[in-house]
C-alpha cells in the first residue's frame, strides 16, 4: 500500500518536464513556462498559444464570411441526448434524488493554477465557470447552499461559509484571485469535513473539487481523511485540469462521487455543469426528515422597516416571518430571531421538475401518425401557429464566393464562371430559365447586368474602370428578385457588415439559392476563400 | 425567486400576447355585479386597437383561455387579417372558440372544477413567442398580457399547478415579463408571483366600469417607456404555500425532505413518497440540530 505525504501516482502522458516541476522551487516558474512555449507534446494541456491551429477551428458560412465553428448545435444535439438517456434510465424505477444540498466548492489556487494552458490561465476560466455554475445551481436547486474554500499555500481557508446568495460568493471569489505555493488535498478536505459535520441530517453533503495541481502536499495521512468523509456521507467529487491523479480518483470511488478531467476550456464547462442538477441520493446518505419552514409574504413596496440581516432601516419590498414578524431582505433564508427556515412557495415548486420531470418528445414518423385518409394534417402548429404547409419565408439563403473580374474577358466568359461557382451550368446563360444577375456599384446603386451599352468591351474594363466600380454582383431568380427588391441593399450590408470594395478586380457575387435548389458546398467544387 | 429585469432597448415594437379569460362560471356570476363579458369585450378591443395605433410595426395577438381548451382567436400579423375588420373576426372566432369549448365540456367532463386554463394559454404564448425569437436578430420586444380572473390556486389539481409554475420560470428564463390585469373579487397569488417573478405589472382594477383607462395607461406601455413612468406598484406578494393534506394555505408548514410535499401538521410519514422520518439518527450533532427545527407539536 502506498502511503507518502506528497504525490502518489500521475497516470497519463507525463513529460519530464512536469515531472521535475514537483521539485522545484517558484523561481523556475519561468523556465517552466518556457519548456511549455517548445510545446513537445500534443496533449492539449501542454499546447502553447503559438502551437494551436486556430485557423483549423474556422469554416466558411453561407455568405462565404470567415467564422469560428459553431458548435452550439452539435452541443445541443448532445445534451439533448444525455437528456433523454438519463430519463429512459430513471423512468423505469424512481430514483430519489438529493434536493436539499449542501455543496463545498473547493478552489485550489496553488502555483499550479496560473499555468497558461488555458487562456489567460487556469484560474481565470476556473473563476469565470465556477460563477456560471453558482447562478446555475441556485436556479437549479433554490433549497441548497454553497460554500467556498480555497487550497493555496498548502493551507485551506473558507473564503465564504455556506449561504444562498450567489452574489456574496460571486464577488468574494473575483476578489480572491490570487494563487501561490502548494496544494493540499487532505486540508482541504478536513476543513470541509468539519464544516459539514454541523449541516441537519436531512441535507446532503457535497464537495466539488477544481484541482489544478499534479501533486498534493499534505500534513498527515490523507486515507484516514478519506475514510473520515465516506464516514460523515460527504459525496466528493473532483474535476481535474491537467491529468488524471490517482488520489483523486480513490477519493471519488470511496465516496460515491464524479472523477473527470477536462480536456480544454468547453469540456471544464460541461464538466462543472453536470453537477448542478441534483444528483441521485444514497439512500441511507440523508435521513428523511420533516422540516419546518415558513412562507413569508412580500411587504408592499416602499414601506419602511427594519430588517434583521444588515440591521438597518431598508424602503422596499422585504418579508415578514410568520413566526416572529422579524423582517429579512432576501429568501430562502433561516429567520436570525427565531431560526425558522424562510422560503417561498416558487422555490419549491422550481425544484418540483427534478422530481416529477417531463418526458421527452418523441419523433413520430408521418406515415404512422393516427390520421383516416379522409383527415388532414392541421394546417398551423397548434402551439406557436407556425404553417406547416409552407414552412419558412421562401427567399432562400444567401451563399457567397469570389471572382476575379480582370481575368475575364467578356460577358459570356463572367456568366461561364457564375455557372461554374454555383454548380448551374447552363442556367445562367438561357434566358428562359428566369435568372437575374445585378451588380451593385460602389454608390450601391443596382443594375441589371447586360443592361450597359458596353457589350463587347472587355469586362474588366466596363466593370473596373471609374465610371462603374462594381462591389457586388448578385443572382436571384426573378420571383426572388420582385420579393426582396426592396431590401437587398440593407440585407448584404448587413451580412457583410459594410461596403466590400472591389480591389484588383476581386468581386463578391451573393447568390440567393432558392428553397429546394441543389446546394454544392465549395468542397464539392473546389473554390479559393472569398475576399 | 429574484424578479429579473427584461431585456430593454431603444427600439419601441412590441409583441403583445393577451390571454383573456372566457370562463363561463366567472362571467355569469359577474354579470349581475360590475361588468358583463360584452363590455368587457369591448374595452379590450378598444385597447388592442390603440396598442396596435402606438407603432405600426406592433403586433397583438389574442388567445381565449376556456375551461376545456385554448385557442388562438386573433393574430394582427396573420394574413387577410384586415385592419378595419379586427373587432369582427375577432369576435367571430370567439363565438366559435365558446362553442367548442362547451362542446368539449359536454362530451367529457374532466375535474369538474370550472377553473381556467391559464397553463395551457401561457405554454401557447410562450411558444408563440420562442417562434418569433428565432424568427431573426430583429424582432419585436414580446410581454404577455393576462387579462381576466383565475379561480384562486387552492381548487388547482396539483399536476396543473406545476405545469402553471413551469410556463412561469420559463418566462422568466427568456425574459418574457407577464402583466396581469385581475377583474375578479379577490388577489390571485398565481398571478402576483408570476408578475413578480418575470418583472411585469401586476394590477387589480378598483373601478371596473373604467377599465379601458386602466388597460391603456398601465398596460400599453412599451417595455422601454416604462423605465419613465410611474406604474402601479404590488400591495405584497403571497407567497404562501397551500398544503398537500387539506389544501389549506398555510404560513407555516412541514416539508418532506426527500419529496418537498407541504403538509400542515406534523406526521409520521410522508403520504407522497412513504419515507419514514426521524429514523437512524447516528451523530449527535444533527439530532440536536433536527430536534431544534422540529420541535413536537
Amino acid at each position: 500500500m502506498i502511503i507518502l505525504t506528497s504525490l502518489v501516482l500521475i497516470v497519463g502522458s507525463m513529460n519530464n518536464g512536469d515531472g521535475r516541476r514537483l521539485n522545484r522551487e517558484e523561481e523556475d516558474e519561468d523556465e517552466d513556462e518556457e519548456d511549455d512555449e517548445n510545446g513537445r507534446g500534443l496533449d492539449a494541456w501542454e499546447r502553447a498559444y503559438a502551437d494551436d491551429r486556430s485557423w483549423e477551428s474556422l469554416q466558411e458560412d453561407e455568405s462565404g464570411l470567415l467564422r469560428p465553428i459553431d458548435n452550439k448545435t452539435l452541443y445541443h444535439a448532445q445534451y439533448r441526448r444525455r437528456l433523454r438517456s438519463l430519463s429512459s434510465a430513471s423512468s423505469g424505477a424512481r430514483i430519489q434524488k438529493g434536493l436539499i444540498r449542501y455543496l463545498y466548492i473547493v478552489i485550489d489556487l496553488s502555483r499550479a493554477a496560473s499555468e497558461m494552458d488555458f487562456k489567460p490561465s487556469r484560474m481565470v476560466v476556473v473563476a469565470k465557470q465556477i460563477e456560471v455554475f453558482i447562478r446555475e445551481f441556485f436556479d437549479q436547486n433554490p433549497l441548497s447552499q454553497i460554500g467556498l474554500v480555497i487550497i493555496k499555500d498548502g493551507v485551506a481557508h473558507c473564503l465564504t461559509d455556506l449561504g444562498g446568495s450567489p452574489e456574496s460568493h460571486v464577488k468574494a471569489l473575483m476578489g480572491k484571485l490570487e494563487c501561490s505555493g502548494d496544494s493540499s488535498i487532505q486540508n482541504a478536505l478536513d476543513l470541509v469535513c468539519d464544516y459539514l459535520c454541523q449541516i441537519p441530517s436531512y441535507g446532503h453533503r457535497e464537495v466539488l473539487i477544481l484541482y489544478s495541481a499534479l501533486s498534493t502536499c499534505d500534513p498527515g495521512d490523507i486515507m484516514e481523511t478519506i475514510q473520515k468523509c465516506k464516514k460523515s456521507k460527504i459525496r466528493c467529487s473532483v474535476i481535474g485540469l491537467s491529468a488524471e491523479i490517482f488520489i483523486c480518483k480513490y477519493i471519488c470511488q470511496e465516496t460515491g462521487g464524479l472523477y473527470s478531467v477536462a480536456l480544454d476550456e468547453s469540456h471544464l464547462k460541461e464538466l462543472v455543469l453536470e453537477h448542478a442538477p441534483p444528483p441521485p441520493a444514497i439512500a441511507e446518505f440523508a435521513i428523511a426528515n420533516l422540516i419546518r419552514m415558513g412562507f413569508p409574504q412580500r411587504a408592499a413596496e416602499g414601506v419602511i422597516s427594519i430588517c434583521s440581516c444588515h440591521k438597518e432601516a431598508k424602503v422596499g419590498g422585504g418579508y415578514t416571518c410568520p413566526r416572529c414578524k422579524a423582517r429579512v431582505c432576501e429568501l430562502p433564508t433561516e429567520c436570525r430571531i427565531c431560526g425558522l427556515t424562510l422560503v417561498s412557495s416558487p422555490h419549491l415548486a422550481r425544484s418540483f421538475h427534478h422530481l416529477f420531470p417531463i418526458t421527452p418528445f418523441d419523433d413520430v414518423s408521418l406515415p404512422s401518425l393516427p390520421i383516416g385518409p379522409h383527415q388532414m394534417l392541421p394546417k398551423n402548429c397548434f402551439g406557436c401557429q407556425q404553417s406547416l404547409r409552407d414552412p419558412g419565408p421562401k427567399q432562400g439563403s444567401l451563399v457567397g464566393r469570389a471572382i476575379d473580374l480582370s481575368r475575364l474577358n467578356s460577358y459570356n466568359e463572367l456568366l461561364i464562371e457564375l455557372e461554374r461557382l454555383f454548380g448551374m451550368e447552363g442556367l445562367l446563360r438561357d434566358p428562359d430559365e428566369g435568372w437575374r444577375i445585378l451588380y451593385t456599384d460602389n454608390e450601391n446603386d443596382m443594375m441589371v447586368v447586360g443592361d450597359d451599352p458596353w457589350h463587347d468591351m472587355p469586362i474588366s474594363y466596363t466593370f473596373c474602370s471609374e465610371f462603374c466600380d462594381v462591389s457586388k454582383i448578385h443572382i436571384y431568380t426573378q420571383e426572388v428578385e420582385k420579393m426582396t427588391m426592396g431590401m437587398i441593399s440593407d440585407d448584404t450590408q448587413k451580412l457583410l457588415g459594410g461596403s466590400s470594395t472591389n480591389c484588383n478586380g476581386r468581386v463578391q457575387v451573393l447568390f440567393r439559392r432558392p428553397a429546394g435548389f441543389p446546394y454544392y458546398t465549395s468542397s464539392d467544387v473546389g473554390f479559393g476563400p472569398v475576399l | 425567486m429574484t424578479p429579473v429585469q427584461p431585456k430593454l432597448s431603444t427600439d419601441d415594437v412590441s409583441l403583445l400576447m393577451v390571454l383573456i379569460d372566457t370562463n363561463p362560471f366567472f362571467w355569469s356570476a359577474a354579470n349581475t355585479t360590475s361588468l358583463s363579458f360584452s363590455k368587457f369585450l369591448s374595452h379590450v378591443v378598444a385597447f388592442l386597437n390603440s396598442v396596435l395605433l402606438l407603432n405600426q410595426l406592433n403586433q397583438v395577438v389574442v388567445i381565449a383561455t376556456g375551461i376545456n381548451t385554448c385557442d388562438y382567436v386573433y393574430d394582427s400579423a396573420a394574413a387577410g387579417a384586415l385592419p378595419n375588420q379586427r373587432a369582427e373576426s375577432l369576435l367571430q372566432k370567439l363565438v366559435e372558440f365558446v362553442v367548442k369549448d362547451e362542446q368539449l365540456g359536454k362530451e367529457d367532463s374532466v375535474d369538474g372544477i370550472g377553473s381556467s386554463l391559464l397553463s395551457g394559454s401561457l405554454s401557447m404564448a410562450l411558444c408563440y413567442i420562442q417562434r418569433v425569437f428565432r424568427s431573426g436578430p430583429h424582432h419585436p420586444q414580446p410581454r404577455v398580457s393576462v387579462n381576466g380572473y383565475m379561480h384562486s390556486w387552492t381548487s388547482f389539481p396539483f399536476h396543473r399547478y406545476v405545469a402553471i409554475m413551469n410556463a412561469i420560470f420559463s418566462a422568466q428564463r427568456s425574459m418574457v415579463p407577464i402583466d396581469s390585469c385581475l377583474l375578479g373579487a379577490q388577489h390571485s397569488a398565481f398571478l402576483q408571483q408570476a408578475s413578480y417573478i418575470t418583472g411585469g405589472v401586476y394590477l387589480k382594477p378598483q373601478q371596473l366600469d373604467g377599465l379601458f383607462q386602466y388597460l391603456s395607461t398601465v398596460f400599453a406601455s412599451d417595455l422601454y417607456s416604462r423605465n419613465f413612468l410611474q406604474l402601479p406598484k404590488p400591495v405584497g406578494v403571497d407567497f404562501r404555500a397551500s398544503c398537500f393534506c387539506h389544501k389549506n394555505t398555510i404560513d407555516m408548514g412541514y416539508i418532506c425532505s426527500v419529496c418537498l410535499s407541504i403538509f400542515c401538521k406534523h406526521h409520521k410519514n410522508c403520504s407522497t413518497c412513504g419515507s419514514v422520518f426521524g429514523q437512524a439518527q447516528t451523530n449527535a450533532p444533527s439530532t440536536s440540530n433536527q430536534k431544534r427545527k422540529t420541535p413536537e407539536t
